[in-house]
């Protein structure tokens, strides 16, 4: 802990003012491997002591090896930033929680929305005899059923979709998951992205491309009226999975996959290092707690 | 079609507790009455050594049906050596004729349709003014070490399928309403010879309590008879076609012992605290009023080994004006919790019941505290694993003080658990199970059942993962030529359809209720969303989901 603690002392002498000396002395290099030691001796440190958790993957090895523990941690919550309504985003949330389900254990989908569809959800591998649904009428009811759930040893997956989340719940939330052992998957819409994100991890899923999955774009089919020649729905979607942050660090790396929906099926099309598009998007509309 | 017809909604757990309360009243014919495993529907009577009371078998058969007649029922009896072959014989296909005859001689307050339904089921009708009520009778005459049994008369709303295959009617069962006495018909009484057992044979194996899986493999094998599976070799029997196969064949032959489980109706708990001087006015002495109640009512179950499914409590508050004599009026508040497994822990209760005082506002001070047990089971208790966590069901240990905290402050609808159907119409394509207050015995083959209907689930088109429980009318909709769509409004904004599949036909069957015809697409917009759209039988277009 006392060298969390030199660690963090050092980390604020850097941002403040003995920066502007050091950083004539100190080489770039030096300098950001340093942060990133002091980002994981933070991490470590804030991790509730004397609990390993396991790592359960998140279905789809190419999104694991973006994630510096190779998937999400048991008690920690991940927050799956959708841009768009009905690009099949949601199918990457299932495959991790039937990952998270392997074995055993409950999946909890807290849906005060009411729109969550089990058949659907079938398919994409979650057992319904361990599935239980929570419809609550209100806000509060929804976070006390979230953090009960999360709570509980034996929840593995717990699937939400708050539409807001304040630091305070963040917390409680957290608090929760690190008691229970549950793997929090938070879906929200992307008006979170402007929102302080005290999850452990934050993925951003959008469109691959305009129309996705192959498709012309606006325009390219389909006239004035909207008469032209419809295509044929082709069966997977193409989606991009950007990291754009995990605990004290901000990533950005993505990778793009394909969403089969008549097989139920998710595969890695091809892993991207570009780093521009989710950092850019990330800095410049959140505000980091 | 049959507008005097009444339908109730399924609500097995009120289906159980009618059976259990014919039970009882079936035990002034014997003294071991017990309900007929895996179906649910029977009673079963030990009548081993009993028939000189009442004269001769036929005798207490006739008596049986007597006393049910008299309060509206019409059931069918069988008597055989063993639970398996009275079962059977009950079941049996023979009887059909007699209960259509004996149904219709009572009279057609029911549909006709229920008619068909229970005729070809086998089941015996009730006649009443607003209903028909289903049971099965079975009634087994053991010689050596004798048990006996009788069946259980349970109500459905919905139809679905017996564990035989066979179609079960739906119907609704009538109570309280008073009932004009069948008229005299002849009694369906089936009496196998005793150790006769090629009338055992002779019955069809759709009686021998299988599952539709094992039925299926042997109507392949052109096994009708159960003469016909006793004459394969025994030892082939259980390898070849499965040891439940086995199991029924040697049970309804006398061949292995299937004994009878009493089953006694539980008495219902109860415990009341009036206040004399001092009336309770915040949640926590409320909390410690209903612990001094139920603490003993704890004490109890457990001595019994038993535990309780659902808790009542019921508040009894002074309100403001005035009751009847110049008393204070007094308004009634009440609480009700149901827990997912068997409990005796009267902390466990009083947590859960703690729960909803938190949220609860009382009408005034509370001058009466009554707390109720309706529904108990026996305790199940398993031994601590070594690895692994202890389960009830498929649901671990700790799972099961969620569900109920959970249900607790949420209310039980709150809260449910996934059953798939086979229904085509997405919407009933599940349907939520309640998680508590349900007695976990005779789940049969629930998990394989579950698993099966997944499978189906998966075979079918592809679904969207956010289903609205309303179809939402789509404002605009431009078709092309083809008369499919081109673009539609939604949400506010106009969406351009770029690619699509369909129409899927999806139709329901009239006897499924109001008839659906809806042609359903799978369209992708421009922005890459994709939505469910179907047209309905009035041509208007709606949105039913997402592909999130």
């Amino acid at each position: 802990m006392c060298n969390v603690l030199l660690y963090m002392c050092t980390f604020v002498y850097l941002l403040g003012g003995g920066r502007r000396q050091s950083r004539l002395a100190m080489d770039e290099k030096v300098r950001c491997a340093i942060l990133c030691k002091l980002r994981e001796e933070i991490g470590r440190a804030a991790r509730a002591p004397g609990i390993e958790r396991p790592v359960f993957s998140s279905g789809l090895p190419a999104l694991d090896a973006l994630l510096p523990e190779g998937g999400f941690r048991a008690g920690t919550l991940v927050e799956w930033v959708i841009e768009d309504e009905g690009l099949g985003a949601e199918a990457p949330v299932l495959s991790a929680a039937q990952q998270a389900a392997i074995g055993g254990g409950l999946i909890v989908a807290v849906d005060r929305r009411r729109q969550f569809y089990p058949p659907a959800a079938v398919r994409w591998g979650i057992d319904p005899r361990r599935l239980i649904i929570v419809s609550p009428e209100t806000w509060a009811d929804e976070l006390w059923a979230l953090d009960q759930s999360l709570r509980s040893s034996a929840v593995r997956a717990v699937l939400a979709w708050p539409d807001r989340l304040d630091g305070r719940t963040y917390r409680r939330l957290q608090l929760a998951a690190e008691q229970g052992g549950a793997l929090g998957l938070l879906i929200r819409e992307a008006g979170a992205l402007r929102q302080a994100c005290w999850a452990e991890v934050r993925l951003l899923i959008a469109a691959a491309e305009a129309g996705g999955g192959g498709l012309p774009g606006r325009g390219a089919v389909g006239g004035a009226g909207g008469q032209g020649d419809r295509l044929p729905l082709p069966p997977a979607r193409r989606l991009r999975v950007a990291v754009l942050r995990t605990r004290h660090r901000l990533y950005g790396r993505q990778v793009e996959i394909e969403v089969d929906d008549e097989a139920g099926s998710l595969r890695v099309v091809s892993a991207m290092g570009d780093p521009t598009m989710a950092i850019g998007r990330e800095s410049a509309r959140q505000s980091r707690p | 079609m049959a507008p005097s017809l009444v339908v109730a909604p399924d609500d097995p757990s009120a289906d159980r507790a009618e059976l259990v309360r014919w039970a009882a009243w079936c035990e002034q014919f014997s003294p071991l009455v017990g309900i007929a495993s895996p179906d649910d529907e029977s009673l079963l009577l030990d009548i081993t050594g009993l028939e000189h009371l009442f004269g001769s078998e036929r005798a207490l058969a006739e008596q049986l049906a007597e006393g049910l007649r008299r309060h509206g029922l019409y059931a069918r009896l069988a008597i055989a050596d063993t639970v398996g072959a009275a079962f059977a014989a009950a079941h049996s296909a023979a009887m059909a004729p007699a209960a259509a005859k004996a149904h219709s001689a009572a009279g057609s307050a029911a549909g006709a349709v229920e008619n068909v339904a229970d005729v070809v089921a086998g089941d015996v009708l009730a006649h009443s003014n607003v209903a028909a009520l289903a049971g099965r009778w079975a009634k087994v005459r053991q010689r050596s070490g004798g048990a006996c049994a009788t069946a259980p008369l349970r109500s459905r709303a919905t139809p679905r399928r017996g564990p035989r295959g066979s179609a079960a009617c739906g119907t609704a069962l009538c109570r309280g309403e008073k009932r004009e006495p069948f008229p005299p018909s002849p009694l369906p009484l089936s009496i196998l010879p005793p150790g006769d057992r090629t009338a055992v044979e002779s019955l069809s194996i759709s009686t021998l309590r299988l599952s539709d899986e094992a039925m299926a493999l042997l109507r392949r094998l052109g096994i009708e008879r159960i003469g016909a599976l006793a004459a394969l070799p025994r030892c082939e029997v259980g390898l070849r076609l499965g040891a439940e196969v086995a199991l029924r064949l040697e049970q309804a032959l006398g061949e292995r012992p299937e004994p009878i489980e009493a089953c006694r109706s539980a008495e219902i708990l109860r415990a009341c605290w009036d206040a004399d001087d001092r009336w309770l006015t915040t949640g926590d002495e409320v909390v410690a009023a209903c612990e001094r109640l139920l603490r003993p009512l704890a004490e109890r179950l457990s001595r019994q080994g038993r535990g309780a499914l659902r808790v009542f409590c019921r508040l009894e508050c002074i309100g403001a004006g005035q009751g009847g004599g110049g008393a204070p009026a007094r308004q009634g508040v009440s609480l009700a919790v149901g827990l997912f497994a068997p409990g005796d822990s009267a902390a466990q209760w009083l947590g859960l019941l703690s729960l909803q005082c938190e949220r609860l506002s009382l009408p005034g001070p509370v001058a009466r505290v009554e707390v109720s047990i309706p529904l108990t089971a026996p305790l199940v208790s398993q031994q601590a694993l070594l690895w692994g966590d202890r389960t009830i069901g498929d649901v671990p240990r700790g799972g099961a003080a969620l569900i109920e905290r959970l249900c607790s402050r949420l209310g039980g609808r709150a809260v449910f658990g996934v059953r798939l159907t086979n229904e085509p119409l997405p919407e009933n394509a599940w349907r939520a199970a309640a998680l508590t207050a349900l007695r976990q015995d005779g789940a049969g083959d629930a998990g394989g059942r579950a698993v099966r209907v997944a499978a189906r689930a998966r075979a079918i088109p592809p679904r969207p993962l956010s289903l609205f429980r309303t179809p939402q009318p789509v404002a605009q909709v431009v078709c092309g030529p083809d008369g499919l769509p081109r673009r539609f409004q939604y949400g506010g904004r106009w969406r351009q359809i770029v690619a699509g599949a369909g129409p899927e036909r999806i139709v329901t069957g009239w006897w499924r209720g109001p008839a659906a015809a809806r042609d359903y697409y799978r369209v992708q917009t421009a922005s890459g969303g994709r939505y469910w759209l179907f047209r309905a039988r009035d041509r208007r277009w709606y949105v039913h989901g997402r592909f999130d």
